[in-house]
């Protein structure tokens, strides 16, 4: 990982001439004094080289978003796009036609995007013209030519990074980087003899000093550039004269070994220039992203001359807090730069009038989604030491849907707040969490662990562990409807009440419906749909505890589940991402994929290090689901989710499951729709009772979350082996257009839906019979 | 020492990578019924193991065609996403070129990206299984072959493509 040693200008060692100074004599008397100095020398020579030859900085490693794909038929909302525009930092601009800047007129945006390196290929700059209708990307062509384009690519955003532990960051340059005005600024501005000492400018410092006494205070300082970065590099922030000699020492070793050029860009990397929070900003690279939020190479005259004029004191002439001052020390900058002929009068007024151009701090950092990168750390510490995940500066592709995690966490806050307010609940009683992720590749789009979404701490989507209730429901009529010679959605259940014993203790277990009332014969559909507890007791005893539970597994529960009668109604704690994790596999139809939140890791350089491959595996047969996930529609729109669901437009196809945990303490939502599968937890942290129910509680947030990201319109289509039959509500049986009011059409497994028709169909028919045989009559009348 | 270890990880990664194509390699022959020997080391990249589909239209149509505005009065969508939408048919392209350049994994890479744009492609997992098939990765082969078959509806010839991507990892296993 070094960079020196791959640099052509390294200049070989010994490359200057040896002169002795000291007469012989003076040396046999000082031979003591001069050995210890010459060891303390060789001593300071070995850090130095050391240190400049190794790897000279830990870089954090760098945590990007998914990429927003642009294609004619996206699924994509205006308001969304512009977000991300935003939070890409790309600034909004009257024409759009600067590189890194936009523009939009009601649906129609055109953007200037840059140039990235995405862990599967380079995507070049564009200049875009998109126009947006009714949610979706209606058309996409090349501003410039107006051609159209089948596929673009946005860069993604930077959610975060892992930092070193002093928190510093930077983006290594190299010198070849830089804008000539900006190394020719720093060398004007700080050391102008630069070129010419050997890393101590003793007229420099006489310089100074002249200056200091006439000005009767520090104005100027007399370190060289050299100096300077060995304080930086090697020394800590003491002020003692012993401090100064080692600072001369080392500078003079470092102007030994290493050429200019070496110096002046490991200084442009080194240079504190401002401070994020607790995240320090260091070198040019990182500040031109910081300020102006573009790459070193596309700096401004004027954009330079600010850099420069900020080192001296990052805070003081802060361009953000302290504009006026900022502007007055870039404008001495250009001064300085102009009287020493290194522009042109004309372009030095021009920069002087142009305004500061600093872009608003970037809304990244550390702690922007910490719980979303908490699950990426955990991804990768399978793989990956946590200290290398802080200084190798990998840059990590994750799953993160910024739009996803922006709407989660605001419908999570939104939320309790007003149940809290509306309910008048002990404040900051309640808490939450989310995880969302994406039908087909099991994509973790979204993590919120906590109201305090930026709190980085206890992360409640993946910590927290309470008993499921009612989502674990799905799995049991499941394991019931993977036999559909028994077992379909209208095999009426016994919705009855039972007494059981608990395995290892004489406890007897009478299981209650929510509404204590038993409802006697249900279809399979309305028991899930309305949560009967006693149906379902009934049947998975019916089942088998082990089976219900054989099917949690197969669905990708890896927690060890006692074989508990209770346990079909959830009484076994579990984690909202365990839940996600069950429900993912129903929305993918049985197809089971381990949720993940990296796609893939590239080196510093940008040398793929590891792919985490999409993955798959089919564990039930997909009819099967398909009837599950049916009966999970019906459940949010007229089971135990309608109230909510009324709220969400109904061409959405979405389903789930409320679940609500004894004397009202856990409320949860797990659901998907064709886009993303949401699950939501809402509870207190120490367990006390809230009064929600799933429904009353997490399925607010979910519908909120959902209506928002799912775009998607319309019915997906059934797999084959399932037809569609119309039943009579009351019996179960066939009915037909003479049952118009009672009859529903329902999915079978083929060959599997009733043969009997209902009354109703019977007397239609018969109906029709009467009716011919009545005018038949009539004929002979 | 930290950064030993990421060298030793691509060094690791470089093998894999070599190991999968040349895992590719001896799988070429799989729509000849030759028996299964040790194939000589092929120098020039061979086409891939299983005929993809055709797809329905030419490519360069349908990259013209979506571009246009779609009709308000259809807001639904169509139940069935379209399955040779301009930008999977793009980014297939772009791996069919590169899987013929011998880049196995960037093939991969562009599959998986239109999978990603398209979960329901039921054409592009059928790509994706081939591909695995080729990189020698027989479950990944059959899991997302089976995938293809989830959203193929009904469509025979992709059906019988899936089929023989999973009678190969039979015979291979």
């Amino acid at each position: 990982m070094s960079k020196s040693s791959k640099d052509p200008l390294r200049r070989t060692p010994s490359s200057k001439p040896r002169r002795r100074l000291v007469p012989a004599f003076l040396l046999a008397m000082l031979l003591p004094a001069t050995v210890a100095f010459v060891m303390y020398v060789l001593y300071l020579d070995h850090l130095v080289q050391q240190k400049f030859e190794g790897k000279r900085w830990s870089i954090p490693s760098r945590v990007y978003a998914r990429a927003l794909e642009l294609y004619p038929q996206a699924p994509l909302s205006a308001e969304a796009l512009q977000t991300e525009l935003q939070l890409i930092g790309y600034q909004p601009s009257s024409d759009g036609l600067a590189p890194g800047s936009y523009s939009r007129k009601g649906n129609t945006f055109v953007i200037s995007s840059r140039a990235f390196t995405h862990w599967d290929g380079e995507e070049p700059a564009h200049s875009l013209r998109l126009t947006i209708e009714s949610n979706r990307l209606t058309t996409l062509t090349n501003k410039r030519n107006g051609q159209a384009l089948t596929l673009a690519r946005l860069q993604p955003m930077q959610i975060g990074s892992i930092y070193p532990a002093q928190k510093e960051d930077r983006i290594l340059v190299k010198l070849s980087d830089l804008p000539p005005e900006l190394i020719n600024g720093l060398q004007a501005v700080e050391d102008r003899r630069f070129q010419e000492h050997h890393g101590i400018d003793f007229s420099g410092i006489a310089r100074a000093a002249w200056s200091n006494l006439r000005a009767g205070h520090v104005v100027q300082g007399g370190s060289t550039l050299t100096q300077q970065l060995v304080k930086n590099f090697y020394l800590d922030n003491e002020r003692t004269l012993w401090r100064k000699v080692n600072e001369a020492l080392m500078a003079l070793l470092l102007e030994y070994h290493y050429s200019k050029n070496d110096i002046l860009e490991a200084y442009a990397n080194e240079i504190y220039l401002g401070q994020d929070g607790a995240r320090a900003i260091h070198g040019f690279g990182l500040a031109a992203q910081f300020y102006f939020n573009k790459p070193v190479q596309e700096l401004t005259l004027p954009e330079s001359a600010m850099l420069v004029a900020i080192l001296r004191g990052p805070t003081y002439y802060d361009p953000r807090r302290s504009s006026k001052r900022a502007l007055e020390r870039r404008n001495q900058i250009i001064d300085t730069l102009l009287a020493d002929g290194l522009i042109k009068q004309e372009k030095a007024l021009r920069a002087k009038q142009t305004s500061l151009g600093v872009v608003p701090k970037p809304v990244r950092g550390t702690g922007l989604h910490p719980a979303f990168i908490d699950l990426v750390k955990r991804q990768l510490q399978k793989d990956y030491q946590e200290e290398d995940l802080r200084s190798e500066g990998l840059r990590i592709f994750t799953t993160l849907d910024p739009i996803a995690q922006r709407s989660a966490e605001q419908a999570l806050v939104r939320w309790t707040d007003k149940l809290e307010r509306e309910r008048k609940l002990k404040r900051n009683l309640l808490q939450g969490s989310v995880v969302i992720s994406r039908v087909g590749s099991g994509e973790v789009s979204a993590v919120v662990g906590g109201r305090d979404v930026r709190f980085d701490g206890f992360n409640r989507a993946l910590d927290i562990r309470r008993p499921i209730g009612s989502l674990v429901k799905p799995a049991l009529y499941l394991t019931a409807l993977m036999q559909p010679q028994t077992y379909t959605l209208t095999t009426l259940l016994n919705d009855e009440p039972l007494q059981l014993k608990q395995p290892g203790n004489d406890k007897i277990w009478a299981p209650e419906n929510y509404d204590r009332i038993s409802h006697g014969a249900v279809p399979l559909i309305d028991a899930l749909a309305h949560s009967y507890n006693l149906a379902a007791v009934n049947l998975g005893m019916a089942l088998g505890v082990n089976q219900v539970i054989r099917t949690l597994r197969t669905l990708g529960i890896e927690a060890t589940i006692p074989a508990y009668p209770s346990v079909l109604l959830g009484a076994v704690d579990l984690s909202p991402i365990e839940m996600a994790q069950m429900y993912q596999t129903l929305a993918d139809q049985g197809f089971y994929t381990q949720l993940r939140a990296v796609r893939e890791v590239l080196t510093q350089d940008g040398k793929p290090l590891q792919h985490f491959a999409m993955d798959t595996e089919q564990r039930l047969s997909v009819p099967h689901v398909y009837l599950v996930n049916y009966a999970l529609r019906e459940a949010l729109r007229n089971g135990t989710g309608a109230n909510v669901a009324q709220r969400i437009p109904a061409d959405i196809e979405l389903g789930g499951k409320t679940g609500t945990t004894n004397d009202l303490r856990d409320s949860w939502f797990a659901g998907f729709g064709s886009e993303y599968v949401g699950v939501v937890w809402m509870g207190s942290d120490d367990n006390k009772v809230t009064g929600l129910t799933g429904a009353s509680g997490a399925l607010q947030v979910w519908a909120d979350i959902m209506s928002r990201i799912s775009l998607s319109r319309g019915e997906q289509p059934a797999p084959m082996d399932i037809e569609m039959v119309r039943i009579d509500r009351s019996t179960g049986l066939r009915a037909d257009n003479g049952c118009d009011d009672s009859a529903r059409l329902l999915p079978f497994i083929s060959d599997t839906a009733p043969t009997e028709d209902a009354l109703c169909a019977r007397s239609a028919i018969e109906d029709t019979f009467n009716g011919l045989f009545d005018s038949m009559k009539g004929w002979f009348e | 020492m930290a950064s030993q270890m990421i060298k030793s990880r691509i060094r690791r990664y470089l093998l894999v990578s070599i190991t999968m194509v040349a895992a590719g390699c001896s799988n070429i022959p799989l729509q000849t019924s030759r028996p299964a020997q040790p194939q000589p080391v092929q120098t020039q990249p061979a086409p891939p193991p299983v005929q993809p589909v055709q797809p329905a239209q030419p490519p360069t149509q349908p990259t013209v065609q979506p571009v246009q505005p779609v009709q308000p009065a259809q807001p639904a969508q169509p139940a069935q996403p379209a399955q040779r939408s301009a930008v999977s048919v793009q980014l297939l392209a772009q791996a069919e070129t590169l899987q013929q350049g011998g880049d196995l994994s960037g093939a991969i890479a562009q599959v998986e990206r239109a999978v990603r744009i398209e979960p329901r492609n039921a054409y592009a997992w059928h790509r994706l299984a081939t591909l695995q098939l080729a990189a020698g990765d027989l479950n990944r082969a059959e899991q997302f072959a089976r995938r293809s078959n989830q959203y193929a509806a009904g469509d025979r010839e992709l059906i019988e493509a899936n089929q023989k991507v999973m009678d190969e990892v039979r015979r291979l296993r």
